[in-house]
């Protein structure tokens, strides 16, 4: 704890002045973990660096069904909430808030939402066809908004860790402006060496950078994606390793961010500062609604910052339950995202999404059941923290067999830095399916390799890593189930990958026939994690350590209420105790 | 505002005196009627707004300043209001 003592001083007209003793205390940060520089973060997710959500109360208009609900949030001052009414609403157009204002909806007795906005011409369980593909609610500017062509040249290497960037000239950019800071890690990237296959050297080889692997191999691949037209899905061509920053002030070519810079981009792979046309929206909320039929995802943000979802029940979607694309700081909390429309692979079926940069987001404390993949990330998430959610039953609809990926930051290539903390999930993994993740932190989530809603698991480990998942780190977890049989602790590094795995490490599930990625292992930082195994704690390649209660909060959560918190604790006598979410969602009718 | 009510007096050496009133006014200093610092403790790199209700006996324009050594205080478009991230 830290006192800055300062003074107030209020002068009239005359010269006079009064003054008084201001006084401004700072929490001590988060003692954090005795590991290397480069996988740590200065993690100040969603709305948290402002001291929460807003808590607005001026209601500018109720609105009832039937009502205009576009014509209300046009209308409403910034700082004000659109209320609905209970009852339901069909939304078959989507809304657009575009300004910071709340949306919000009504609760019953026990604070579940009795406002249900409906598509009634979208998604529909078990169709991947929708009639009309829009989704229920977009946060942004517009539907498509677009980033500037008009891209600056770093004329230094922006260091991880610092706050400040130069670039050859600063023409269009100001403070408060959100941006794109990536680099080309493509256009020298090169084939190289895969593990042996069947236990023999192969002369196969995947296209990589020093940090970025891209599905893409020599002799192609079946699974290979298509180049170049996969470099623009999901981020600037060329771009995948990138992170929207906050402006927080220009000094000649020198701009200086709000949050510090999670990965260093280099001059020697061209990285670039990039603006986006239209400006973020800032401040911007989702409130108490039930949500149906999205069919283009159910809610977006479209370059926004600042901006959350809270206390939302979110179901039969396509596309994306919740979509963050091109934005900075959102906070989705306190919510229900299940049962999407199509739990299959492709992109229909995700509970939540990361895209094009996203960073600092705040996933936490929500319940998230029954889609295909529970997460992704898609080149983008840096500075994200996924905390204190109840994770479970990812599944695909036509091998439900088949353990799907449960927390992660992976998927599309490029994704890094997020952090992991005090879920309840199936298992972590970093899936490789269109390029690598790296730099992930895992720490005090219980990850039991078990889904609850389907007997058989094809799969089965509580931590994955795929090919490529470099520099991660898992520390102070749980694994494993209490009393579970069939077991085994680690997977042995060659190609033998069948059973059931607390640590499953290296494999790529396109090539069963091929060893464990060596980097992978070896840039694993591993200890401190009780597994229901060898029923020990385990200091794997970690320094004997006590554990911090969290890596970025300073004292319990309000929504622990009496709960002990930290809720895992490897270390202790009591492993597990109660994780808010999870007991929500078992209180649940 | 305070005003000190006086008299003068001149007398000269037949006794023969003058007077005249005056009176004295004390321009009053400003009064802070608090200082409201939202929120007060929290983490590193939370945002503080510093809020000042103050006011001028004499009723006349005020002005408003924080200085915090080791923070950057910003001005927001409220002149009683400023903002601050330890």
């Amino acid at each position: 704890m830290t006192d800055f003592v300062g003074t107030v001083t209020v002068t009239d007209s005359g010269g006079l002045a009064a003054t008084q003793p201001v006084t401004i205390t700072v929490a001590s940060a988060p003692s954090g973990l005795n590991i290397p520089a480069d996988r740590k973060f200065a993690w100040a997710p969603g709305l948290n660096s402002m001291g929460g959500i807003p808590s607005r109360t001026t209601i500018f208009i109720t609105v009832n069904p039937g009502g205009n609900i576009q014509a209300a949030i046009d209308a409403c001052p910034v700082g004000q909430v659109v209320k609905l009414a209970a009852g339901t609403f069909t939304v078959n157009n989507y809304l657009l808030i575009k300004k910071g204002i709340t949306l919000r909806g009504t609760v019953d007795a026990n604070g579940r939402p009795t406002t249900i906005l409906q598509k009634t011409n979208g998604a529909v369980p078990g169709s991947y066809q929708p009639v009309d593909a829009q989704p229920i609610i977009i946060v942004g500017p517009n539907r498509w908004p677009s980033i500037s062509t008009q891209s600056k040249n770093l004329t230094a290497n922006a260091v991880a860790g610092t706050k400040t960037i130069t670039v050859a000239n600063t023409t269009g950019l100001a403070a408060g402006q959100c941006v794109l800071l990536d680099e080309d890690d493509y256009t020298g990237a090169t084939f190289i060496g895969l593990p042996n296959r069947n236990g023999s050297p192969t002369t196969a080889k995947i296209f990589a950078s020093d940090r970025v692997v891209f599905m893409r191999h020599s002799p192609s691949d079946p699974g290979d994606d298509p180049f170049p037209d996969s470099l623009t899905w999901f981020s600037r061509a060329n771009r995948p390793l990138c992170e929207v920053k906050e402006i927080a002030s220009i000094s000649g070519n020198t701009v200086t961010f709000t949050s510090p810079i999670a990965i260093t981009y280099t001059v020697a792979k061209t990285a670039q500062l990039t603006p986006y046309v239209e400006a973020h929206v800032k401040l911007a909320g989702v409130e108490d609604l039930r949500l149906t039929g999205g069919s283009d995802g159910q809610v977006r943000f479209e370059q926004a910052a600042y901006s959350w979802v809270k206390n939302v029940d979110n179901t039969v979607w396509l596309g994306e339950g919740v979509a963050i694309n091109d934005s900075f700081r959102i906070e989705v909390r306190d919510s229900y995202i299940h049962d999407g429309a199509w739990s299959a692979p492709g992109g229909g079926g995700y509970a939540l999404s990361l895209s094009s940069g996203s960073a600092e987001a705040l996933i936490e404390n929500n319940i998230i059941r029954y889609a295909n993949k529970m997460m992704v990330g898609r080149s983008s998430g840096a500075g994200t923290v996924v905390a204190y959610n109840y994770v479970d039953n990812g599944f695909i609809n036509y091998d439900t067999t088949w353990q799907e990926v449960g927390i992660n930051g992976s998927h599309m290539v490029g994704s890094h830095h997020w952090l992991f903390e005090g879920n309840e999930a199936f298992n972590y993994d970093s899936d490789n399916t269109h390029g690598n993740a790296i730099y992930m932190t895992v720490f005090r989530n219980n990850l039991t390799g078990d889904r609850t809603g389907f007997p058989q698991e094809g799969n089965a480990r509580a931590f994955g890593l795929m090919f490529g998942s470099w520099w991660h780190t898992a520390i102070g977890n749980v694994m494993g189930k209490q009393g579970a049989t069939g077991w085994t602790y680690v997977t042995p590094g060659t190609n033998q990958w069948s059973g059931n795995y607390i640590w499953k490490l290296g494999y790529d599930p396109q090539h069963w026939e091929q060893a464990a990625d060596p980097k992978a292992v070896s840039t694993l930082l591993w200890g401190g994690n009780y597994d229901f195994v060898t029923n020990t704690v385990r200091w794997e390649n970690v320094t004997i350590q006590s554990l911090p209660d969290s890596l970025y909060l300073t004292s319990k959560p309000a929504f622990f209420g009496s709960n002990a918190w930290p809720w895992v604790d490897p270390l202790g006598t009591t492993k597990l105790r109660t994780l808010p979410a999870k007991a929500r969602f078992l209180a649940m009718p | 505002m305070t005003v000190w009510q006086g008299t003068g007096t001149a007398t000269n050496q037949s006794g023969q005196s003058a007077t005249v009133n005056f009176s004295i006014t004390v321009n009053d200093a400003p009064i802070i009627d608090s200082v409201v610092v939202n929120p007060q403790s929290a983490n590193p790199g939370v945002q503080r707004t510093i809020t000042i209700t103050a006011h001028d006996p004499q009723g006349g324009a005020l002005t408003y300043a924080v200085s915090i050594p080791g923070l950057v205080v910003q001005a927001t478009g409220q002149p009683n209001v400023f903002t601050v991230t330890p």
